[in-house]
């Protein structure tokens, strides 16, 4: 398995405030890793010290399986997007790509113009930035982000100020670029079912701690449709249910809870046979978990 | 590095700021040949009659008929000096390299370069490089105002004796202590890293910092210690800087003082800038 981005106990500290503790995160090869917290939970100061803007208080980094993070040539094969795009307010589009196209050593002199292009501002001329919409700005840090060919993507909050037809642009785009060229890409949203449609696997940050990481496959198993019942005999109810009706597709996540993936269209049955050997149900009822709420749930807090 | 430069360089040729300091320049220095010439006429007028009810003193005297005009009297090298002892070429400095310099940080266009892995070190000595280079345009822009405005208002007899070897002299000890200048603003504005911020800080130093420094002097010879802080201050030697007379011993204190205190804040701007997180 190779990875690009990997993480052990990396910590932040701001005076007694930790912004990232402890995060160890690992990112594959040709993932979209979808990113993932409240407002504040830490998610940017941890893609900026994975980009080198500011330094861990403690922790390893491994980019590329490479520790040796102050080489031009690691962080050259990242492309990043942090917070707001930086640009020059007093340029056009083409020129804020035009410096970097110069400060990064591109020879190639129609490069802005494609990037251009690629994003959707091939049509902006001589219009200055600081009279671009932010979904405009946004789409021009994403062309800087991805000027000079990057592997590796890291997009804080890309699809901020687009409309749906920019982000539905801006996704597909995302995509193509995993797909295609194999780019991976760590991407952080609020917009859950966006994320939904493009990650390949998440991670959940919660005041600074990453609570889970899981792929796409193992967060569609737990959301999946099921009978749920709450009850205090989960041990009784699990012997019953597998000596009378066989039933094998079932989990606990949490002590006093039992889902139960089969039957669903007789959950009566189920109810009556557990009331019959005596276990006491509280609640019962059919719930398909979906990706907000589930992700909720664990940026809250409850457990 | 090079790339660096040629990206900064393509910076400070869209850069406005830099072409409204050079045309602020020139039409502070037409104004003040004209104003002076426009007073050396008045003057002319008014020894015998008077000119509209206006007069003219000189230092709160009025003027004597076959006194000097105020354009002779201090002639070209006096009005390029008052390009630099009258404050204007520190103030246009502290702007300039304010909006150069300290915008990066307000833009947040810096993350696009350190997050790309290039040397802190580098990125800051570019920056300096390209900002200096532009205040040593603007100044030596600056005086080729004034020396064809001294042509056009003075004649060519401002030009004579030893005007240019004294005149490169001065000029190049100026740019000595104005590059020198351009790192103190620069740590400046790397400390405050706000463009509003920098900009204020920049001024309150060229224009308040001279008056503290004087303060301190009086304090240190009331305490008996034999030393002149104005000797050393960078500000004050910009300031204070004769246009003629200057021996080969103060000259090479300038130059030996402006060096240390370029190394001294190029040293502690990039001390703080590969510290600190952006």
């Amino acid at each position: 398995m190779e990875y690009v981005l990997q993480t052990q106990q990396l910590t932040k500290a701001y005076g007694r405030m930790k912004a990232v503790d402890k995060v160890s995160m690992n990112v594959r090869k040709g993932d979209i890793y979808g990113f993932i917290g409240r407002n504040g939970a830490g998610k940017t100061t941890f893609m900026r010290l994975v980009a080198g803007l500011a330094a861990p208080d403690s922790g390893h980094l491994q980019l590329f399986g490479e520790s040796g993070l102050d080489q031009a040539g690691i962080r050259r094969r990242i492309g990043t997007l942090i917070e707001n795009p930086g640009l020059y307010q007093g340029m056009t589009a083409r020129d804020n790509l035009e410096v970097l196209r110069l400060q990064y050593g591109i020879p190639d002199r129609e490069l802005p113009d494609r990037m251009l292009a690629q994003v959707g501002l091939e049509d902006t001329g001589k219009k200055k930035v600081r009279k671009f919409s932010m979904g405009m700005k946004q789409r021009l840090g994403i062309a800087i982000a991805l000027l000079h060919g990057p592997d590796f993507l890291i997009l804080d909050e890309p699809i901020n100020g687009l409309d749906p037809a920019g982000i539905r642009e801006v996704r597909e785009l995302l995509v193509k670029l995993n797909r295609e060229k194999g780019i991976t890409i760590l991407v952080s949203s609020h917009i859950l079912g966006e994320l939904e449609k493009v990650a390949t696997c998440y991670g959940i940050i919660r005041d600074g701690k990453l609570v889970e990481e899981l792929d796409a496959g193992e967060l569609a198993r737990k959301n999946r449709r099921c009978h749920k019942l709450v009850t205090q005999d989960v041990e009784v109810a699990v012997r019953i249910l597998e000596d009378q009706l066989h039933i094998q597709d079932y989990d606990v996540p949490r002590p006093g809870v039992l889902r139960v993936f089969e039957y669903l269209e007789d959950t009566a049955r189920v109810n009556r046979v557990l009331a019959a050997g005596g276990v006491a149900i509280q609640e019962s009822f059919l719930t398909g978990v979906d990706l907000e709420a589930y992700f909720m749930e664990r940026m809250g807090g409850q457990e | 590095m090079y790339n660096l430069l040629r990206g900064e360089f393509f910076k400070l040729k869209r850069n406005k700021s830099f072409r409204w300091c050079g045309f602020a320049t020139v039409v502070m220095i037409v104004m003040i040949f004209a104003t002076l010439e426009l007073v050396g006429q008045i003057m002319q007028g008014t020894v015998e009659n008077g000119t509209g009810g206006v007069t003219v003193t000189v230092m709160g005297n009025p003027v004597q008929e076959g006194e000097k005009l105020p354009l002779e009297e201090m002639g070209l090298p006096g009005i390029i000096q008052q390009l630099f002892a009258g404050e204007y070429m520190m103030i246009v400095l502290a702007v300039f390299v304010g909006i150069f310099v300290a915008g990066e940080y307000s833009s947040g266009t810096l993350k696009n370069i350190i997050g790309k892995g290039y040397s802190r070190t580098k990125v800051y000595l570019s920056r300096f490089l390209v900002a200096a280079a532009a205040m040593v345009t603007l100044i030596l822009f600056g005086v080729a105002v004034c020396l064809a405005c001294g042509l056009v208002f003075l004649g060519t007899g401002a030009f004579k004796g030893s005007f240019w070897g004294d005149f490169a002299v001065y000029i190049g000890l100026q740019l000595v202590m104005n590059i020198a200048l351009v790192a103190v603003f620069m740590l400046i504005d790397e400390v405050i890293r706000n463009m509003a911020g920098s900009i204020s800080g920049g001024l309150a130093i060229a224009i308040f910092a001279t008056l503290v420094v004087n303060g301190l002097d009086l304090l240190l010879v009331r305490l008996g210690v034999p030393v002149q802080l104005t000797d050393y201050c960078i500000l004050d030697l910009s300031l204070g800087c004769p246009t003629e007379g200057l021996g080969a011993g103060a000259i090479g204190s300038i130059l030996l003082i402006s060096l240390l205190w370029l190394a001294a804040a190029l040293g502690v701007g990039i001390w703080h800038f590969r510290q600190t997180d952006l």
